[in-house]
């Protein structure tokens, strides 16, 4: 009995050359259209690209940096307190990064650099640098939050936050 | 290079979409309702702002030369200005009210540019003949000093406005609030 060996395939010895596909440039602007489209829908309603400047959030968020503002948030969850919100200041191209102190009904005081809700002590570990704010008692009223930033370092008054309208929050930052 | 074959269903796709693109140009530049003469107006107040001297080194107490505000203010406007810049509410005579009214509008005295962009405007008529109105709207001011330091401020407008026997529509107050304020 003769065993049959099965040869190596043999190299070809002409090469075949596919002829070039041709581009077509409708299907390209297509595909480029629809991705461009998705891509601005996407950053103006659902993940909104954000260049931080300034420090009143500091150390939390240093003076520059970049982030994502993740709108429909609060449309399926509610703010919480201590909570870092983004929210809309005036037009659509500026926000604020907060930290919510107090919502509508609380009380809010600062003594000795030391905020009280309701007359309690926040705890804020996210509070690095000491501050000697002081503000009498207020209460947020229908409709506002009390914000803050992390950064206490200067007077209060050069400090911008205080009760922002609710409706004014746009989403938060996600990292 | 292909050509593309209009059929008639292109064609009426294509002719849609024109109209579509010309219908909505309409509604957003020509269109002359109320409620956008009364939009314009604003825009031409700011605008008007925008273009005054900069660096003339005014401030609310100034005693500078009183500045025109042009036929956008009258006499009788009344104007509410808080906020952190000016810290304070003030009542304005005849006067002052230039200054006032162009302080606002410069934010802080020795600018060198300012910019100011409004948006989310309101306009609700207070009657059916349209002839008073109630603006409201955000205003985003950004500009340099002549430190050359860069700002940015945001106030909440309120204005009433009447329109005039000329047609013109006038502020009878303005009201401008921080956005976010410890008060």
């Amino acid at each position: 009995m003769t065993m049959k060996t099965e040869e190596p395939p043999q190299e070809e010895s002409s090469t075949f050359v596919r002829p070039k596909k041709k581009t077509d440039w409708r299907v390209v602007a297509i595909r480029g259209g629809i991705i461009a489209a998705v891509t601005v829908l996407v950053c103006l309603f659902i993940l909104r690209p954000m260049v931080i400047s300034g420090k009143s959030m500091a150390p939390t968020y240093s003076g520059h940096g970049f982030t994502f503002a993740f709108l429909p948030y609060f449309k399926m969850y509610d703010p919480q307190r201590k909570q870092i919100v983004v929210l809309k200041h005036a037009g659509f191209n500026t926000f604020l990064l907060k930290r919510i102190i107090a919502f509508p009904g609380e009380t809010v005081e600062f003594r000795n650099g030391v905020v009280y809700v309701n007359g309690r002590e926040l705890d804020e570990p996210y509070v690095e640098y000491p501050c000697d704010w002081n503000l009498a008692l207020c209460e947020v009223p229908h409709g506002k939050i009390f914000v803050l930033g992390d950064n206490r370092s200067m007077p209060i008054r050069n400090h911008m936050g205080g009760m922002i309208d609710q409706s004014r929050l746009a989403g938060v930052p996600i990292w | 290079m292909s050509a593309i074959h209009f059929n008639r269903t292109k064609w009426i796709a294509l002719a849609a979409l024109i109209l579509v693109t010309v219908a909505a140009v309409w509604f957003f530049y020509f269109r002359k309702d109320d409620a956008t003469a009364v939009r314009a107006r604003l825009r031409e107040a700011v605008a008007f702002a925008e273009k005054q001297p900069k660096g003339s080194g005014f401030n609310l107490q100034g005693a500078g030369a009183a500045h025109s505000v042009g036929d956008f203010f009258t006499m009788e406007t009344d104007i509410e200005i808080s906020g952190r810049s000016q810290g304070q509410t003030y009542t304005m005579s005849a006067e002052t009210r230039a200054q006032v009214i162009s302080s606002y509008f410069m934010m802080r005295p020795l600018l060198t540019s300012l910019s100011v962009s409004l948006a989310e405007i309101d306009v609700s008529f207070h009657d059916a003949d349209h002839n008073a109105a109630t603006v409201t709207c955000s205003a985003m001011a950004t500009g340099t000093t002549q430190n050359a330091d860069f700002f940015r401020e945001g106030r909440i407008i309120t204005a009433e406005m009447v329109r005039e026997n000329d047609g013109e529509w006038r502020f009878k107050s303005l009201r401008a609030d921080p956005v976010i304020s410890f008060d």
